[in-house]
């Protein structure tokens, strides 16, 4: 094959600054200890991860066919993980059968020994990456995303994650558009485990785009009006996370990937000589000083300062904390996969600034399925509130008859059956209320804790569980203490 | 050639137009027959055919792509990792469409489709599409996706991803050896469509050699607005030059090349403004054998008449070349079913009236766009087997 003058002048320009053709092959992927580099080659019908030994030059197999094996990644640990798919079938036959003959991440051991981390569909799961700490496995997938009107013939791939240590289960956390033909492809996480790039292609007509965000936090943002500060080691901008009741003003350090949440308001910019912010909120322009103090620490976000007695699978009480003094989002363990008939309890204990005026969120929960699987607020002149939605995505809500009378701390209950909605306040019998289904909440995601509540009002305690909540009433059925919310 | 010149003989023969065969030309994307045949299979090729044989047919034209997929073992298009998820820029898709290997050697679904035409005394040949993307990001071109130093922008520099620019010899070449790859598939006629262009348009050739070529000839920087008649007629230099060239290559080797568009209007500006081409000039100087008019803005008020204007103004500036108008069931954004819409009418008698004003303004035939499972209703069929 004859090769273009430029091509060969370049391979010589390239030869001349060192570099060095190792293996006939593409994506390589070099062993932590730097000595065997994991590819891929083509071999017809077949793609095969050869194991070169950059000492001897051997080159040995860990997937040889039939099948073909993609994206080659090492664990800290020197086990590799690739997915792996071996489509005997024609694309009709397969379709017809639905057989589960697509593409899985695989774990290959040391010791040669192989198994699929998930199982194998028809769905494509390729590029893997694991989180440093050995848990969390990072991948792409083309299933769709929860609800997604084209779901049977989705096109695009989702990020998702699973949990090593936990059950097996995808859980999606992230889809670039709700258009259909946009996706993504190969996230990896950052050394510290905190951020998580990957790339982004939203249809060939566009650019391409490589996205960073923390690894908790990877679909939360929207944000826009960016701006430097004088030295250039600051952005401010405006930003509402998913627990976020409004825009904010977000203060942000690339260099760190660090980022802290200032206060409500929008359009902030750094005075020149950076020593305050000046944004607007509710039509005023407001400055507030910016220090030290106020840089992004590691410690920003996620902003929990409580001690949280950790969950452990089987128990009712599947999270609790108290003493909260800052608000928070947490990670929502796989415990809280609560299905569609599952009954589950989320109760809050509030002091309560009796502003009645004002909506406040005590504590919701978001899962892949929708960003507000559950929710326990104040509104409507000071009553409490659960809330979760129905089979098609709405939001249904149960709430007192009455307000609260005045400010103080109530214990809030709210919980959740196949088909009802309960509310107790201060362990009295629970008012109820009836669906003709609601949402499965199958992939936990986060909870946010006391984000939404006014400065005044205090959470004090929060508890997550499963079954019938200890001091609430069984109830006598649903009907005779009815009060719903029909919107 | 061979049909060229019968059809030269015929008109020197002074045989009247009507007595002229009128061909009825399906297009056929096996890709729409998916999940109802299994296409990666002789049976399902011959299955295929003969369910679009119902709608009595006398030419069939054969995709050779959908996108990028393509549907022979094609060298210009292969890549080792050109399918999702091993190329992880190619995205995957659930359904049965994302499964489909169709560029594998087996079965030689051209060579199946061209024998079974010819033992039904039918024209065969390929139906191909103006640029190697479809619509979605699973269908990039592999070619375009390995050269992204030739890809298209838009006026600020923006990248058009897997979209190459013609104004780059080496896409030129590139083009044109597909070219010669669908003629190694020994085709009758060589289809060229338009409409489907993967969103290419002269709003994205703000290309270096472009550029260079507007700055020499105006000392200034291009212009904002891509409609700009200079920067159209700049465009239309690479563009009319690679059509030449694919004509002259199909007619090297025998073929009849016709190409297709939408949206005429009487004001016919549409493809000068969408596509820098200038129709006319390549069926004056017999770079086109055909011209497929795939759909006119009829209007509401008196659709067949416009119709009949718009066909009687394209027959006239046609040259040498023959005038097809189409059937199709497409409503891409007319078609029949905009007609029905329009007059109350039935789908088969609108398809008659369709074939009806075709005959009567002296087109040579109907595309039918595309015939895929069961979209031409019996009825529609039954009209189309009147015409012959």
């Amino acid at each position: 094959m004859k090769l273009p003058l430029v091509v060969l002048s370049m391979a010589a320009a390239y030869a001349a600054c060192g570099e060095e053709a190792l293996v006939k092959g593409f994506n390589g992927a070099l062993s932590p200890d730097g000595t065997t580099l994991a590819f891929q080659r083509d071999a017809g019908a077949e793609t095969w991860l050869g194991l070169y030994d950059l000492r001897t030059g051997a080159t040995t197999w860990a997937e040889k066919g039939p099948g073909r094996a993609a994206f080659p990644c090492w664990t800290r640990t020197g086990d590799l993980l690739y997915s792996f798919g071996n489509e005997l079938h024609t694309a009709f036959e397969t379709w017809k059968g639905n057989l589960k003959e697509g593409y899985a991440i695989r774990l290959r051991g040391a010791d040669g020994t192989a198994r699929d981390v998930l199982p194998r569909g028809r769905w494509r799961d390729y590029s893997p990456c694991l989180s440093p700490d050995g848990h969390t496995l990072w991948f792409v997938t083309s299933r769709p995303p929860p609800g997604h009107p084209h779901a049977k013939d989705f096109i695009g791939s989702c990020l998702a994650k699973t949990d090593l240590t936990g059950s097996a289960t995808a859980s999606i956390v992230y889809y670039p558009n709700e258009t259909w033909g946009t996706g993504v492809s190969q996230p990896v996480v950052s050394p510290d485990g905190k951020l998580l790039a990957w790339a982004e292609l939203t249809t060939f007509a566009l650019p391409w785009r490589i996205m960073a965000a923390r690894v908790d936090d990877v679909r939360d943002i929207a944000a826009y009006a960016p701006n430097w500060s004088p030295d250039g080691t600051l952005l401010t901008f405006t930003g509402c996370r998913g627990d976020d009741p409004g825009w904010h003003v977000y203060v942000l350090d690339p260099a760190a990937g660090r980022m802290r949440r200032i206060c409500l308001g929008e359009n902030s910019s750094f005075a020149p000589d950076g020593k305050s912010l000046i944004y607007d909120r509710d039509g005023t322009v407001y400055r507030r000083p910016f220090g030290v103090a106020d840089r992004p620490t590691a410690n920003d976000l996620p902003s929990v300062t409580t001690a949280v007695r950790p969950w452990k699978e089987g128990e009712t009480v599947l999270y609790a904390g108290t003493n909260f003094v800052r608000t928070s989002s947490i990670p929502l363990p796989a415990s809280c996969a609560f299905g569609s008939d599952q009954t589950f309890f989320v109760r809050a204990k509030v002091d309560w600034d009796g502003d009645a005026n004002r909506f406040q969120i005590i504590a919701f929960g978001a899962y892949a399925e929708h960003p507000l699987g559950f929710q326990l607020y104040f509104a409507l002149n000071g009553r409490p509130h659960v809330g979760t939605r129905n089979l098609t995505g709405r939001h249904v809500c149960l709430h007192t008859r009455d307000p609260l009378a005045k400010a103080g701390v109530y214990e809030i209950t709210g919980i959740r059956s196949e088909n009802r909605l309960w509310l107790s306040v201060d362990g009295a019998e629970p008012i109820c209320a009836e669906y003709n289904g609601l949402i499965a909440l199958d992939h936990p995601q986060k909870m946010s804790i006391g984000s939404g509540l006014l400065p005044k009002s205090r959470l004090l305690s929060l508890e997550v569980g499963r079954g019938w909540p200890a001091n609430v009433p069984e109830p006598r059925g649903c009907g005779q203490n009815e009060w719903r919310n029909l919107k | 050639m061979k049909r060229m010149s019968l059809l030269g003989f015929a008109a020197l023969c002074g045989l009247v137009a009507s007595a002229a065969p009128f061909d009825v030309v399906a297009l056929v994307d096996s890709l729409d027959f998916a999940h109802v045949y299994d296409i990666e299979t002789a049976t399902g090729t011959v299955q295929t055919l003969e369910h679009v044989l119902l709608t009595h047919p006398t030419t069939v034209l054969w995709r050779d792509k959908g996108g990028s997929l393509m549907r022979y073992p094609s060298a210009e298009e292969a890549s080792p990792v050109g399918e999702s998820p091993l190329d992880k820029r190619k995205l995957p898709r659930l359904s049965v469409y994302g499964n489909l290997r169709l560029e594998r050697p087996e079965p030689d679904a051209f060579g199946i489709v061209r024998g079974e035409c010819a033992r039904r005394g039918l024209v065969y040949g390929i139906h191909t599409t103006w640029e190697e993307n479809h619509w979605l990001a699973y269908t990039e071109s592999n070619w375009n996706v390995a050269h992204p130093q030739y890809m298209c922008r838009t006026r600020g520099g923006g990248p058009r991803l897997a979209t190459a620019s013609l104004a780059w010899p080496e896409v030129r070449a590139h083009k044109l050896r597909l070219v010669d790859e669908r003629l190694a598939l020994k085709p009758q006629v060589v289809f060229l469509d338009l409409h489907r262009n993967g969103g290419w348009g002269p709003h994205m050739e703000y290309v270096k050699p472009v550029i260079d070529r507007w700055r020499a000839k105006y000392g200034c920087e291009p212009p904002a607005d891509a409609r700009d008649p200079r920067w159209l007629a700049l465009v239309s230099e690479d563009v009319m030059s690679y059509l030449r060239a694919f004509g002259a290559k199909c007619h090297a080797a025998g073929v009849e090349f016709h190409i297709g568009f939408k949206h005429l209007t009487v004001k016919d500006d549409f493809l000068w403004n969408a596509y820098a081409i200038d129709w006319k000039a390549l069926a004056a100087d017999g770079t086109l054998d055909a011209v497929v008019v795939m759909d006119v803005d009829a209007g509401a008020k008196r659709p067949f008449d416009v119709t009949r204007e718009i066909l009687s103004y394209a027959k006239a500036k046609c040259g040498k070349a023959r005038l097809y108008f189409h059937c199709s069931m497409y409503a891409m954004p007319y078609g029949i079913p905009g007609y029905v819409k329009a007059t109350g009418m039935k789908a088969p008698d609108v398809a008659r009236e369709l074939l009806r004003i075709a005959k009567d303004t002296g087109c040579a035939g109907a595309y039918l766009e595309c015939v895929d499972y069961r979209n031409y209703s019996p009825g529609v069929c039954d009209a189309l087997g009147e015409i012959h």
